[in-house]
């Protein structure tokens, strides 16, 4: 935090809706709710279908985080926990959703949250959380078939980038577009600890380097650790990247250039993969449960 | 999921078919440990020692005699000890 007392780590939080649905036109509403290391989302779908989501910082309990999660998107859309046919906790504290039917693995979420978002022809998936890195295979209907996480380290996670914003003093959503903004690629940050990573960038600040060049520095090594992780298990095409990471252009561009392919794009934030595809998990509980209720 | 005794020497556990998949620990421990044994894979946790980097060595240290990390190992259930890890991808699918 700056002397000022600004937090340059802090990234958006926020609401959406798309105003082209209506739920009270929905026979199913589901919700679906993420509550990871660093941020928690919560998604609403109709009938199997994306209508609203929330994102929020977690907060000391994940309890309490679902909740302010929950409790955003249904302010923005007048609903409220009653309406709800069926809810699937997901994430870091996935057992701590307390008004959840059910918890469903993280990674199991991801993939069918991502399935949704770039489409059944996606076959690897990349997601960069607050505290870690997964890379996914998934088949057509995005059921995980193999999965790889990064070893347990706040480099190559969003935690990392966070550190170096605060450090340079500069807001986080900046980081991507500003490591760009450089007259020659510089050398991966050498350090793999962030630790020593930070102690790195201050000495090439102080050697007169622009925070511009040491931002670039700290991409490509992200990049090239996240990479290095892909490439263990394989890069299938099509190529997806979710979580809050999947926002800094600086990693993903970098990502794809040492990969040698591209991300495919996606019209919503894929920083809510996980609570979508717990909310459209919760879709077909609910009607699993529902058959089973009719006796059919 | 395996716990073995004693130290291990990686290379021992490669002959025998096992992957390094990742080092954790906590409540992200038993999710991926839940997470390979769906996929049908077996699991071995060997205590994270004897990292190389600094830093790592600093948030891995044991606390109290009591490992703080484990790597995760896996091979395909009931691979035994010429089990192959597959053809130059870690892991591999799991057909059923």
């Amino acid at each position: 935090m700056s002397p000022e007392g600004r937090e340059f780590w802090r990234w958006s939080e926020g609401a959406w809706v798309d105003p082209d649905k209506s739920w009270k036109e929905a026979e199913v509403i589901t919700l679906g709710v993420d509550v990871g290391s660093v941020s928690s989302e919560a998604v609403l779908c109709l009938d199997g279908e994306l209508y609203a989501y929330n994102t929020v910082r977690t907060g000391a309990g994940s309890a309490e985080s679902a909740e302010r999660a929950a409790q955003g998107v249904f302010e923005k859309t007048g609903l409220r926990l009653d309406d709800i046919h069926y809810v699937v906790g997901t994430g870091y504290g996935r057992v701590n959703v307390p008004f959840a039917h059910r918890a469903i693995t993280e990674i199991a979420c991801h993939g069918r949250g991502a399935n949704y978002l770039g489409g059944p022809g996606v076959r690897t998936i990349l997601d960069m959380g607050g505290q870690d890195c997964k890379a996914i295979h998934v088949d057509a209907e995005g059921k995980v078939t193999n999965f790889l996480m990064n070893d347990k380290c706040a480099a190559g996670t969003g935690r990392g980038m966070e550190v170096i914003a605060d450090l340079l003093e500069v807001p986080i959503e900046e980081l991507g577009p500003r490591s760009f903004d450089i007259d020659e690629e510089p050398p991966a940050v050498s350090a793999v600890c962030v630790v020593f990573a930070k102690s790195e960038a201050m000495a090439r600040l102080k050697e007169g380097w622009s925070k511009n060049k040491v931002i670039a520095a700290y991409c490509r090594a992200m990049a090239e650790r996240v990479a290095s992780l892909i490439e263990r298990i394989g890069v299938e095409p099509e190529f997806f990247v979710t979580g809050g990471i999947s926002k800094n252009i600086g990693v993903v561009r970098r990502i794809e250039q040492i990969l040698g392919v591209r991300a495919v794009p996606s019209r919503f934030d894929t920083q809510i993969a996980g609570a979508l595809g717990a909310a459209l998990f919760a879709h077909t509980l609910y009607l699993r449960h529902r058959g089973a209720s009719n006796g059919s | 999921m395996g716990r073995p005794d004693r130290p291990v020497d990686p290379r021992q556990l490669e002959a025998q078919g096992w992957i390094r998949r990742t080092l954790t620990s906590g409540p992200r421990l038993e999710e991926i440990v839940e997470g390979y044994r769906a996929l049908g894979l077996e699991t071995l946790l060997v205590p994270a020692r004897d990292l190389p980097d600094p830093g790592c060595r600093l948030c891995m240290a044991d606390e109290g005699g009591e490992p703080r990390a484990w790597v995760v190992y896996t091979r395909p259930a009931g691979a035994g000890p010429a089990g192959s890890p597959g053809r130059g991808h870690e892991g591999q699918r799991h057909e059923r």
